[in-house]
C-alpha cells in the first residue's frame, strides 16, 4: 500500500523549532527532514557547502533541495530510515555501519527492509550518497541472491544470457 | 605438538566447509530492478566467492563487475607433508583452480580437499595467489620454506605504490623456521598486515638476535587491532621478554599465549592487561608458577579471565600442601563462570604406587576436589599418559568417591563432577578450546 504522504514523518507538517531541511520529490511533494537525519545523506551535506549553508537559520532560509530522481514514495521510507539513525555520526567521519549496531537497532532495521521492494529505495540511496542505507540494502540483496544459481540470479534481474556457447563452456 | 596444530587447521577448514555447504537455500526469487553498477558491485562485494562466480556467469555486465572486485580468501594453507610435498588447503579450492589457476602450467594433484605440489610449484601458486587476491582472512604458514613464502608475499606487494592495494591478512599463523632469517621476512610480512592484523600466531619459532627480536616486536607493535596473540618459541627465548610488554602494552589484547619466554614477570603480564580486555590467558613460562598468578599485581587481570591456561610440571606436586593452596587461591580468584585449563605433566610414572592407572586417578582426584572445594570448572590434559591408564583413572574415581557422578560425554573428553566443581578429562587426542577467532 502506498504511505500517507501527509502522516508521514518527512511531511511538511513539523514543529517549528525544529531545524528542518526543505526536499522536493520527482513528483513535486514538498517533504522535510531534521537537521541531523539530512546530514546522513553527503548529497545534503555537499550542496550545503556548495552553497556555502553552515548555520541553522540559513538552512531554515534554504529553499527546498530538489530530487529529480527520488520518488516521493522513496523518499518517505529515506526519511524514516535516516531519523531513526539520526543520533549516528555523520557519514564521512566514521564508517560506524560497517560495525555492530545494537540489536535493537538491526532489528528495526530488517523489519525496515523486510516489507520493502528494494528498487526505488536502493535509488535514493544511492543518488542521496547514504551510506548506512546503501550498505544495509546491498547486504539485503546479497542475502537474497546466496545460494542462486545462474539461471536464478538471470531471473531475479530478468538477464538475458548474452554468453555465446563457448563462453559458457570456458566459464564452467 | 605439531600434529595437534595441523588437526586444528584442518577442522577449521572443515567448519567452514560445512558453513559454506549448509547455507540455506533462499527461496524466494523476486524479481529486482537493474541496479546502477557501483551498487551492484557492492552487492557482488558481500557474496562469497563461490556464489560471485554464479553471478559471474549470468551475464557479461556481471562479469566484468565480478571481475574488478577484490578477492578475499578466508583461509589459505600451506604445510609441508611427511614426503616433503606442499599441500594447499583453502576453501574455494574450485575458484583457486577455475579462476586463478585457470592459465598456470605448474603440475599439481587435487586432492579431495587439497592441492597436493612440489615446493617450487607452491612458491609459484602464491605468487599467483599474492598478484591478484586482496585479503586473506586467515593465512597459515606450515612448510619447511616458511621464510620463502612470506618473502614470495611481502616482495609482490612492496612493489605496490598505492598502499591500499596492499594484500590484506587478518590472521597469521607461523609454524616453523629453519633460516636464521626467515623472522626478517616474518616481521615484514607482520608489517605489510599491521592495518588489518587481528590475530598472530608464532609457533614452533625460533629468534636469531637481539636486533631481530627488537625490530620484530616493533612490528607487532605497529598492528593496532591486534587482539589475539600466541607466540610458542620451540626454545627458551632470552630475549624478546622486554620487547614483547613495549609491543603488547598498548593493545587490545583480549587473547595471550606465551611460552618460554625468560623472565617474564607478573608486573610484566600485568602490563600487558593494563587495558582490562584480557579474557584468554596461557602462560608458561619457569617464572610464572600458579602462586605467582595470585599476586596482587595481577589480581584485577586474573579476575577478568574468561579462561587461564596454567602447565604444572615436575616441580609442582599434588602431595605438596603450598601448590595445593596455591592452585585453590588462584581458582578462587578467577570469575566463577571461568575456566582453568591445566596441562598437568605427571613427575614420573616409575613410582611404586603410579605404575598403574592409579597415578592418573590421583592427578583426577586432585583436580576434581580442588574444583568441587573452590567451585570452580577445571579442564584437564594430563600430558604423557595414555588413554587407557587416563580411563582407567576416571573409572577408579567414579567407583572410589560416591559423590562423584559422571557428567555428559563430549567429543572432547569425559566431564565428572563433584558438588559444585566440574572437572573435564581431555581425550589424549584433543586439547583445549579452539581459540580461532571467527572468519567472514
Amino acid at each position: 500500500m502506498a504511505p500517507n504522504f501527509e502522516e508521514a514523518p518527512g511531511s511538511s507538517k513539523r514543529l517549528k523549532e525544529e531545524i528542518l531541511y526543505r526536499f522536493h520529490s520527482k513528483e513535486g511533494h514538498e517533504f522535510t527532514m531534521e537537521k541531523a537525519a539530512a546530514e546522513l545523506s553527503g548529497v545534503v551535506k555537499q550542496i550545503s557547502q556548495d552553497l556555502g549553508i553552515d548555520d541553522d537559520e540559513s538552512i531554515r532560509n534554504m529553499k527546498p533541495i530538489p530530487l529529480i530522481n527520488v520518488s516521493s514514495e522513496a523518499f518517505h521510507y529515506v526519511v524514516k530510515w535516516c531519523e531513526q539513525h539520526k543520533t549516528m555520526p555523520p557519514w564521512e567521519q566514521d564508517k560506524w555501519w560497517l560495525n555492530e549496531r545494537d540489536e535493537e537497532m538491526k532489528k528495526w532495521e530488517n523489519e525496515f527492509l523486510g516489507g520493502l521492494t528494494s528498487e526505488q529505495l536502493f535509488d535514493a540511496a544511492n543518488y542521496m550518497d547514504i551510506k548506512c542505507l546503501l550498505d544495509k540494502c546491498a547486504e539485503t540483496v546479497a542475502g537474497m541472491i546466496k545460494g542462486k544459481s545462474v539461471e536464478e540470479i538471470r531471473e531475479i534481474w530478468e538477464l538475458e544470457n548474452d554468453f555465446t556457447p563457448e563462453e559458457e563452456e570456458a566459464m564452467k | 605438538m605439531k600434529a595437534k596444530w595441523l588437526l586444528k587447521a584442518k577442522l577449521k577448514l572443515q567448519k567452514l566447509r560445512i558453513r559454506l555447504q549448509t547455507r540455506p537455500q533462499n527461496a524466494s526469487t523476486s524479481k529486482l530492478p537493474l541496479l546502477p553498477s557501483d551498487v551492484l558491485a557492492e552487492i557482488f562485494r558481500r557474496l562469497p566467492l563461490r556464489d560471485r562466480a554464479r553471478a559471474r556467469q549470468a551475464s557479461h555486465g556481471f562479469r566484468r563487475l565480478v571481475d574488478e572486485l577484490p578477492i578475499r580468501l578466508p583461509f589459505l594453507m600451506f604445510h609441508t607433508d611427511t614426503h616433503g610435498n606442499v599441500e594447499l588447503l583453502c576453501d574455494q579450492l574450485d575458484f583457486l583452480t577455475g579462476r586463478l589457476l585457470a592459465r598456470f602450467s605448474g603440475r599439481y594433484e587435487h586432492l579431495e580437499d587439497a592441492l597436493l605440489m612440489d615446493t617450487a610449484t607452491a612458491e609459484e601458486v602464491l605468487r599467483i595467489i599474492a598478484a591478484h587476491v586482496s585479503t586473506i582472512a586467515h593465512l597459515w604458514l606450515d612448510c619447511k620454506q616458511n621464510g620463502e613464502m612470506a618473502k614470495i608475499l611481502v616482495e609482490a606487494n612492496v612493489g605496490r605504490e598505492n598502499v591500499a592495494h596492499r594484500i590484506s591478512i587478518e590472521q597469521l599463523t607461523v609454524i616453523g623456521n629453519t633460516g636464521s632469517d626467515d623472522f626478517d621476512w616474518y616481521r615484514k610480512l607482520v608489517l605489510l598486515s599491521r592495518k588489518d592484523a587481528k590475530a598472530l600466531r608464532f609457533r614452533h619459532v625460533r629468534i636469531a638476535s637481539d636486533e631481530q627480536a627488537h625490530a620484530f616486536w616493533q612490528a607487532v607493535g605497529q598492528c593496532h587491532k591486534l587482539e589475539l596473540l600466541q607466540y610458542e618459541p620451540c626454545r627458551t627465548d632470552h630475549l624478546s621478554r622486554e620487547y614483547i610488554v613495549e609491543a603488547l602494552e598498548t593493545k587490545p589484547i583480549k587473547n595471550l599465549t606465551i611460552t618460554n619466554i625468560d623472565n617474564l614477570s607478573p608486573s610484566d603480564l600485568s602490563m600487558i592487561g593494563a587495558k582490562g580486555r584480557l579474557r584468554e590467558l596461557s602462560v608458561v613460562a619457569d617464572s610464572i608458577k600458579p602462586e605467582v598468578l595470585t599476586q596482587k599485581c595481577l589480581h584485577k587481570t586474573v579476575a577478568s579471565l574468561n579462561t587461564l591456561l596454567i602447565q604444572v610440571e615436575a616441580d609442582f606436586s599434588i602431595d605438596n600442601t603450598s601448590d595445593r593452596e596455591a592452585i585453590f587461591a588462584l581458582l578462587r580468584l578467577l570469575p566463577i563462570t571461568a575456566t582453568l585449563e591445566v596441562v598437568h605433566v605427571p613427575v614420573s610414572t616409575s613410582h611404586a604406587h603410579t605404575s598403574t592407572g592409579n597415578l592418573a586417578a590421583r592427578i583426577i582426584g586432585f583436580w576434581l576436589a580442588l574444583a568441587m572445594e573452590a567451585e570452580r570448572t577445571i579442564k584437564l590434559k594430563i600430558d604423557g599418559l595414555g588413554q587407557e591408564l587416563t580411563d582407567a583413572g576416571a573409572g577408579r574415581v567414579l567407583r572410589k568417591c560416591h559423590e562423584v557422578t559422571r557428567g555428559p560425554y563430549t567429543p572432547d573428553g569425559l566431564w565428572l563432577q563433584s558438588g559444585l566443581g566440574s572437572l573435564l578429562v581431555l581425550d589424549r587426542h584433543t586439547w583445549f578450546g579452539d581459540e580461532d577467532f571467527e572468519l567472514c
